[in-house]
């Protein structure tokens, strides 16, 4: 099946175009999802709303760009929107005891490790995952996109909506910042 | 809080990084939360449709309606009567046989 006609599938509410885009696309939603959550519950999660969302939403891609780099956008916002969602719950968490919701826990996750990085380097892509939380949310985007997805310069500057010296600019100023938090990470 | 690397190495242990997998079967398990959403959907709209402030709500509606088509009836039915009246008092004042001009008459 072809991208336009996979388009067409999907807009015709055809179950196999959707079930071709999910497959086609699933590891690729994940992967970016995993590098922004960092746990494998919530990527999976957050995925499943990934694909529901370009389900209902599909009549609203124009054909501008790739469908791959609308995937891409929607994947980025819904992970931003999670975190935005969880650091919310967290800042107003204290306020549960008094409205009565004391079954929830609020507990911090373990060190993060990603299935796809080597044995002998786990350590230390651990403490990068923990360093990139503290990054502002474009680096992070562009940092996530470039470093774990593995898109080039042009193809971040694509799903970012960006120039191409933008995002050099945002990677190398999130590298700079990296730095700046493993010297305090260092220092604990 | 780890000084055995040098922030380079940290910042380089993604390279060569493998994407990771969502794990076996993730169409099947979405398609079964696409199912359960459509299903909670529909039970959400029939708690909203059976739940007494719904009812209410539209008790209220209809209360409102019917009484804003009872105040224009009673405008209208004296609209009517006022037209009614008119007509009366000009049968009145016609001669016997209206199709008679008065001229006509000897």
């Amino acid at each position: 099946m072809t991208e336009q006609e996979l388009i067409i599938g999907l807009k015709n509410g055809k179950d196999d175009a959707f079930k071709e885009l999910v497959e086609s696309r699933q590891t690729l939603v994940f992967n970016t999802i995993l590098g922004f959550l960092q746990s494998q519950e919530d990527a999976e999660d957050v995925t499943q709303d990934v694909f529901i969302k370009i389900y209902e939403s599909i009549g609203q891609f124009k054909g501008e760009s790739a469908l791959s780099t609308w995937v891409y956008r929607v994947a980025v916002t819904s992970a931003l929107e999670f975190l935005r969602r969880k650091k919310r719950k967290k800042r107003f968490g204290f306020m549960m005891p008094i409205f009565g919701e004391e079954n929830e826990q609020h507990l911090e996750l373990p060190d993060f490790n990603h299935p796809g990085v080597a044995l002998d380097k786990r350590e230390m892509a651990s403490i990068l995952f923990k360093a990139i939380k503290d990054l502002p949310e474009n680096q992070q985007i562009a940092f996530i996109l470039n470093k774990v997805e593995g898109l080039s310069y042009q193809e971040v500057a694509e799903v970012m909506k960006t120039s191409l010296s933008a995002v050099e600019s945002l990677l190398h100023r999130a590298k700079t910042n990296l730095k700046e938090i493993l010297k305090n990470f260092n220092n604990l | 809080m780890s000084n055995k690397f040098n922030t380079e190495q940290i910042i380089n242990s993604l390279d060569g990084i493998q994407r990771a997998e969502p794990a076996p079967f993730f169409y099947t398990r979405l398609r079964g939360k696409m199912a359960k959403e459509e299903a909670g959907s529909i039970m959400h709209l029939f708690k909203l449709i059976t739940s007494p402030a719904f009812s209410l709500a539209i008790a209220c509606f209809f209360v409102v309606v019917n009484g804003y088509f009872l105040m224009n009836n009673i405008n209208d039915d004296t609209i009517i009567d006022e037209n009614n009246q008119a007509v009366a008092a000009e049968y009145v004042q016609l001669p016997e046989n209206p199709y008679v001009t008065p001229t006509e008459n000897p």
